[in-house]
């Protein structure tokens, strides 16, 4: 038969084996079929354990006091943690198991003392641990005025909790101090042992837990003041937003100043304070020297006399034919206006007469006309341009000229 | 550090530990306190601190006449100030979704404070209207520019000192105690009480 240590070894063992669906019940609550690699082995498993506890349809949870200490040793903090809610119940059972271990006695039954001894032991760690826990747990949440949660309503109502927490652990301790109990068990038979585990695990830890206890109180009750305090100064900075913004033609009044006007309106106006360096003051001297030394040194200004340049032969002047040359069509059309009476003239049949605008496509030499005649210049305002056009398809948008009757406005 | 101390002092800083970490560390020491207390006692001061104690400041020991007038002055600067202060402080608040006031040591990030009031019509709006304050810069309208001409304001009556220029970063000084204390102050004077709440806009009814 395998002796404790090794059932011990062979559940941590099978813990180890379905730690992936013991690591994921914690994290997300709850575990199915699915999660179980082993195909539903490991959720059997760890039912038989008591480690997985069923759920809703087909779910499981972790047994809450895995997930504790899981709490405990990953220092998850829990919204409204019962913390140390154990220690007044704890406390009650130490006098009931050393009455037990005293009757073992009395009644011969040794091996049973001894057990309950162990219970006593076990007892006694929990106290200890729960307080040691509890202490802890609300020295990180004073200290961190309970980061974990984002709104000051949320954070005033967790520290009206946690003092509320305090204070039973106070009586709690409060009560083990005053019930005697190491007087009783140094009556009781054995009771050294039970004496021993008491002492070194409680009875020595009194006087800290309790300092630290007033330190955890002062610090909630603290910030329990400040969170109401700054809870009211938004109220009124809100309060007056909203009176400025219904009240638009609000001024302060003027003031009366008291000789015990409050400090903020004591206020003293600033100095305009402006410092000189006492030259005359030879001891520091030294300073002024390299304050001197270290201002780069201005170059005298020297004027450099401009050097005289030689002049440059003109350029070569421009020869006529290189000089802009009228076109051919504007030639032409001057020629068209000199030529131009009172008769009107068709202006293609004027150019077949030039046999030098050959050159020149009829649409261009027409278009050029038609751009004279809307610039409306001086030398043709007595032309009058008169387009002769093709009919086309109506609002089609163009019009075909095909050529131009040009006479002397009368 | 005395010397560096007694110049903020003198010339009207708020000493917080924002803005001046080290001289607000030298006052923290109470025989610091002492040396600085006698120095300006002599020059008719006295060294005080805000009510929430996050600020240093120099005040009048004795009230004269020259005082009463120094005083008036001052208040007269406030009046024109105060309805900036609150309206900017409050708004940002309410755009940024705190509950609680600004306080020494809260940042404010322009960026973030744009987008919250950009995502926002109504406080959008409110800053617009609150946004011909500052010196210089042509009123174009935009809230962008307006926002930060507030904020460089702000920075230069000593409310937020500037701790990240690259990414906007402010962050508000222990001057911010002050004006909670003026705004006390006003609200005991003209009897106006913190439960005012917002007006529910009336519901369209229906025809």
């Amino acid at each position: 038969m395998p002796n404790h240590s090794d059932l011990v070894i062979t559940h941590l063992n099978e813990l180890h084996k379905h730690r992936q669906l013991i690591a994921a019940a914690y994290n997300r609550g709850e575990v199915d079929h699915s999660d179980d690699p082993d195909g539903g082995r490991g959720l059997h498993k760890l039912n038989q354990a008591r480690i997985l506890i069923p759920y809703k349809e087909g779910t499981y949870r972790l047994a809450s006091s895995l997930a504790k200490h899981l709490d405990e040793a990953l220092r998850v903090d829990r919204l409204y943690s019962m913390v140390g809610a154990d220690v007044a119940d704890l406390d009650r059972r130490l006098p009931e198991i050393a009455d037990l271990v005293a009757h073992a006695i009395f009644d011969g039954r040794l091996d049973d003392a001894d057990r309950y001894i162990d219970e006593f032991d076990r007892a006694v760690f929990a106290l200890s641990d729960s307080v040691t826990v509890a202490l802890q747990f609300l020295r990180v949440l004073a200290d961190n005025r309970f980061a974990n949660v984002p709104t000051y309503a949320e954070k005033r109502a967790q520290n009206e909790f946690y003092l509320g927490r305090v204070e039973s652990i106070s009586q709690a301790l409060g009560a083990i101090q005053s019930s005697d109990l190491l007087h009783t068990l140094e009556d009781t038979p054995e009771g050294e042992r039970m004496c021993e585990t008491y002492r070194f695990q409680i009875v020595n830890h009194l006087p800290q837990w309790r300092a630290q206890l007033l330190d955890i109180t002062a610090i909630l009750r603290d910030y329990l003041f400040r969170t109401r305090q700054i809870e009211l100064l938004a109220k009124r900075m809100r309060a007056f937003e909203l009176f400025l913004k219904r009240t638009p033609s609000f001024v302060p009044e003027e003031i009366e100043v008291f000789d015990d006007a409050p400090a903020w309106m004591r206020r003293a106006a600033g100095f305009s304070m402006v410092a000189h360096p006492c030259i005359q003051n030879p001891v520091q001297e030294e300073v002024f020297y390299d304050i001197a030394m270290a201002i780069p040194s201005v170059r005298p200004l020297i004027n450099v006399p401009p050097r005289l340049g030689a002049l440059l032969p003109d350029e070569t002047e421009l020869r006529d034919d290189e000089l802009a040359r009228a076109q051919p069509w504007q030639e032409a059309l001057a020629d068209l206006l000199a030529d131009v009476g009172e008769v009107p003239v068709s202006a293609l049949v004027w150019k077949t007469q030039r046999h030098d605008l050959a050159q020149l496509d009829d649409d261009i030499w027409l278009l050029c006309l038609l751009h004279e005649g809307s610039l409306r210049r001086k030398r043709s305002a007595d032309v009058n341009f008169e387009p002769i056009t093709v009919d086309t398809e109506p609002l089609c948008g163009n019009i075909y000229v095909t050529d131009l009757l040009l006479s002397k406005v009368r | 550090m005395f010397e560096q101390t007694m110049p903020l002092l003198l010339s009207g800083k708020f000493i917080c530990e924002v803005r001046y970490p080290d001289a607000y560390r030298f006052l923290a020491n109470e025989s610091n306190q002492k040396d600085v207390n006698a120095y300006l006692a002599r020059i008719g001061r006295a060294l005080v601190m805000t009510e929430q104690r996050g600020a240093w400041y120099a005040a009048y020991e004795r009230i004269g006449a020259d005082e009463k007038r120094a005083i008036k002055e001052e208040f007269a600067r406030i009046k024109q100030k105060v309805r900036f202060l609150v309206d900017f402080f409050v708004k940002a608040m309410r755009a940024s979704g705190m509950e609680v006031f600004y306080s020494r040591g809260d940042k404010i990030e322009a960026h973030a404070l744009m987008a919250a009031i950009d995502g926002n019509p109504g406080l959008r709006a409110e800053f617009q209207a609150m946004g011909n304050v500052g010196r210089g810069g042509a009123t174009d309208g935009k809230l962008r520019g307006s926002l930060d001409r507030q904020l460089k304001l702000l920075v230069e009556d000593g409310f937020l000192v500037c701790v990240n220029e690259e990414r906007e970063i402010y962050q508000v000084t222990g001057k911010i105690e002050y004006l909670t204390e003026i705004v006390q102050f006003l609200m005991t004077a003209e009897n106006i009480g913190d439960d005012i709440e917002e007006e529910e806009a009336p519901l369209p009814r229906l025809l």
